[in-house]
């Protein structure tokens, strides 16, 4: 029987590491090409944009004037793209290579970032969450990677406050998750429709901005905001919530019905995310959910929409589905699925999960980094170059 | 005069040997003399409250058995304030911390399950409790079953309701052993091994556990401030939002000890605990003794009667509330201004000092 953490391997200061080289990186056969990029957030208050190995070795960090939120990879330029954390203007796109900042893209006018983005597969095309905050209307930028990131067009995202968006596999269809939260960036922190908001999840075509689909959240004043997306293209959202009823389902999915569906636990489930979900990941039957205002991480069966467990972690947020084991584990081993998270503490946990029965999932901490300065931003991202 | 000069150098060596990480020390003052202990006085208050529940199988008289839990219920709920504030290690394990407590707890729901479990024809056994929600299996569900308005008139207490509060008081004492001993365990797995931490350890280095020690502080602190205070009494909202039933434990109005207990566990973390101690060796003598003091003027501000109501009883929040809403709002404002001087002590000053995260992603996560 495999323990909790019984594999773990000590702490590793990703600072005092060894730095990785742009070869290893690059063309490394025996450990797959892959960073975990996150922004993070050094106790001097001072802000980044990281890369760094599975392992957990820094391969670099680069200095931003602001808290920056999700990321994503193009395979294509090898170019690692930092969103600035809402209401920022700026995207920052980091040279993996050369481990430099090569450019920033500016929102345009009466226009700011959400924190989130998404490539198409052939990194042709960039699309963005945006406020048009001079009509109080959620758009999506889309820019042209070929272009220098050019802005070439832009939809409305059919709902206000769009925070995650991501494609389904078709790589035709985008779907965003509406927050519904009205806000201006001269008051950042002002909720301006708080009493009554509708948030919704949208589906678009991502070529012409044609709406396939809008689906309103049933339970009032709970708040879409992030998203994952199996293989078989079923939408799993996790939600904020602003009802003050800390009891109400915070997770839903979506694949063809009318309407979202509700994800079911206990009530007290429910409660110990402290109404908020942070970020969403999916792995085969199972998804796994931060929660940094409850200090935990859930597991969920995708198939019968059901809580399986939940683990404490402090501040835990950044998460990720990862395919390869980075360690070895024994053919003995039951863990099946595993994920990296990250901490505001200065973590990133590699976890293991392994099914012990069809309700429960049992969650190992396999390794774990720390960095006693850092604290890690909201998400991560797993650049591959395979 | 060389033999002397060796003395001294041995001396110093040995001392330099034997000197102990400050931090450490505060860590392992905290976990042993705060948590453990506390969670050994909930342990024994439990089993007394078992103890007294036991006279339902014998007795015929079921109300003067409950009346006589009643007091012990206080204790246990007392104690378990104390610990309330630790929200790592064992007490997140099986959702324990639901099981001793659900709050807050705005659509009755413990009140609704454990009256099903009323409704049902024949009494409730031990396996059936352990496979029921875990919101019936503590102490909420007890102060309901002992205290709640509805039962009021019912002097003719059932034999099944009272067999109900012994199943939950057995229940309750189980959790509470498991916690303390569980306790012991993570102690040595997680406090004792900082140099070469233990494979299956949650807190793998000091600075974390120093962290979760005065992160959980400052929680607990924005729990009364916000919650057990700011909530039912509309703290900075319009009165009409005031509600007595956001009390935390309205039923058996004990809503306002519950807060005193809390403070009261702040500040054995600074006596017992040995931050007091540690702020010391860290030459923050002037922030030491302003905390102290400031916890030492809370605690008497709710140890002062507030309101003389016509039955004098101004201890109950539930009552204050019930009876005037505006003037209960305004009998509370030294509380209130005085925690808002504390919090700022303990959330600015004391986690700046020591240098602590707060929670990063949780306090400013999306925006």
């Amino acid at each position: 029987m495999y323990t909790r953490r019984q594999f773990l391997l000590g702490s590793i200061s990703f600072f005092s590491a060894a730095q990785t080289s742009a070869y290893t990186f690059l063309l490394n056969k025996k450990s797959p090409n892959q960073l975990l990029l996150s922004a993070c957030t050094d106790n001097n208050n001072k802000h980044y944009v990281t890369a760094s190995t599975v392992d957990g070795q820094l391969y670099y960090k680069i200095l931003i004037p602001e808290r920056a939120h999700d990321s994503m990879y193009d395979v294509k330029n090898h170019h690692a793209l930092y969103f600035g954390r809402s209401p920022s203007q700026n995207i920052y796109i980091v040279d993996v290579i050369n481990r430099s900042l090569v450019k920033t893209i500016t929102a345009n006018k009466y226009r700011h970032f959400y924190g989130h983005g998404v490539l198409d597969k052939t990194s042709q095309y960039l699309y963005v969450t945006e406020n048009n905050y001079k009509e109080g209307k959620g758009c999506i930028g889309v820019y042209d990677i070929n272009e220098g990131y050019n802005k070439v067009n832009e939809f409305d995202s059919h709902g206000i406050g769009p925070h995650q968006l991501l494609l389904l596999p078709n790589q035709k269809t985008l779907v965003v998750a509406n927050g519904g939260l009205l806000k201006h960036p001269s008051q950042p922190k002002k909720i301006l429709n708080e009493s009554n908001f509708n948030s919704c999840l949208s589906y678009i075509d991502s070529q012409t901005g044609t709406l396939l689909g809008r689906y309103d959240c049933a339970f009032p004043k709970n708040s879409l905001r992030h998203m994952a997306v199996n293989s078989e293209g079923k939408v799993l959202i996790g939600a904020q919530s602003y009802a003050g009823d800390p009891t109400i389902p915070l997770i839903f999915s979506h694949q063809g019905e009318s309407t979202l569906t509700p994800f079911k636990a206990e009530e007290f489930i429910w409660q110990s995310h402290n109404q908020y979900t942070g970020s969403l990941a999916v792995k085969e039957n199972t998804l796994a959910v931060t929660s940094p205002r409850g200090n935990i991480i859930s597991f969920w069966d995708i198939n019968t929409n059901t809580f399986l467990s939940k683990n404490n972690h402090n501040d835990i947020a950044g998460l990720l589905a990862y395919d390869y084991p980075t360690v070895e584990i024994p053919k003995a081993s039951p863990i099946k699925t595993q994920f990296f998270a990250s901490t505001g503490q200065g973590l990133v946990l590699q976890i293991g999960t392994n099914s012990v029965s069809s309700s429960f999932v049992d969650s190992t901490v396999i390794k774990q980094s720390y960095v006693p300065d850092i604290a890690w931003d909201n998400h991560l991202f797993l650049a591959k170059n395979t | 005069m060389f033999k002397k000069l060796s003395i001294v150098l041995v001396c110093t060596a040995l001392l330099a040997c034997n000197k102990k990480d400050e931090r450490v020390v505060f860590i392992n003052s905290v976990s042993n003399n705060v948590i453990l202990a506390g969670y050994d006085k909930l342990q024994k208050s439990s089993e007394l409250l078992y103890g007294e529940s036991l006279l339902c199988e014998t007795s015929a008289n079921y109300s003067a058995v409950l009346e006589k839990i009643k007091p012990q219920w206080r204790q246990a709920m007392s104690d378990w304030q104390h610990v309330q504030w630790v929200q790592f290690g064992p007490i997140k394990e099986d959702s324990r911390e639901w099981a001793l407590q659900f709050w807050p707890d705005r659509k009755n729901l413990v009140g609704r399950k454990t009256n099903a479990l009323l409704k049902q024809d024949e009494a409730v056994t031990e396996q059936q409790l352990a496979s029921s929600s875990v919101l019936v299996q503590g102490l909420s569900a007890l102060e309901f079953l002992l205290f709640d308005e509805s039962f009021n008139n019912n002097i003719n207490y059932s034999k099944k309701h009272c067999l109900l509060v012994k199943e939950i008081a057995k229940k309750l004492q189980i959790t509470t052993k498991e916690l303390t001993n569980e306790w012991q365990a993570f102690h040595t797995t997680n406090f004792s091994q900082f140099q070469k931490p233990l494979p299956e350890a949650e807190v793998t280095t000091i600075d974390q556990g120093i962290n979760l020690i005065v992160s959980n502080i400052v929680v607990q602190l924005d729990k009364v401030i916000d919650k057990k205070i700011g909530s039912p009494f509309a703290i900075n909202k319009p009165i009409d939002k005031s509600n007595t039933y956001f009390l935390e434990s309205w039923r058996s109005e004990s809503s306002k000890n519950n807060i005193r207990d809390n403070i009261i566990a702040i500040r054995s973390i600074m006596n017992e605990g040995g931050l007091k101690q540690y702020l010391y060796t860290k030459e923050l003598n002037q922030l030491a003794n302003k905390l102290e003091e400031e916890l030492n003027i809370t605690i008497e501000i709710l140890n002062k009667e507030m309101v003389t109501l016509p039955d004098n009883d101004s201890n109950s929040y539930f009552r204050l509330l019930s009876a005037d809403k505006k003037s209960a709002i305004d009998s509370i404002q030294p509380l209130v201004t005085q925690l808002a001087k504390l919090r700022v002590l303990i959330k600015t000053d004391l986690t700046k000092a020591l240098n602590i995260k707060l929670g990063f992603n949780s306090n400013d996560g999306d925006s």
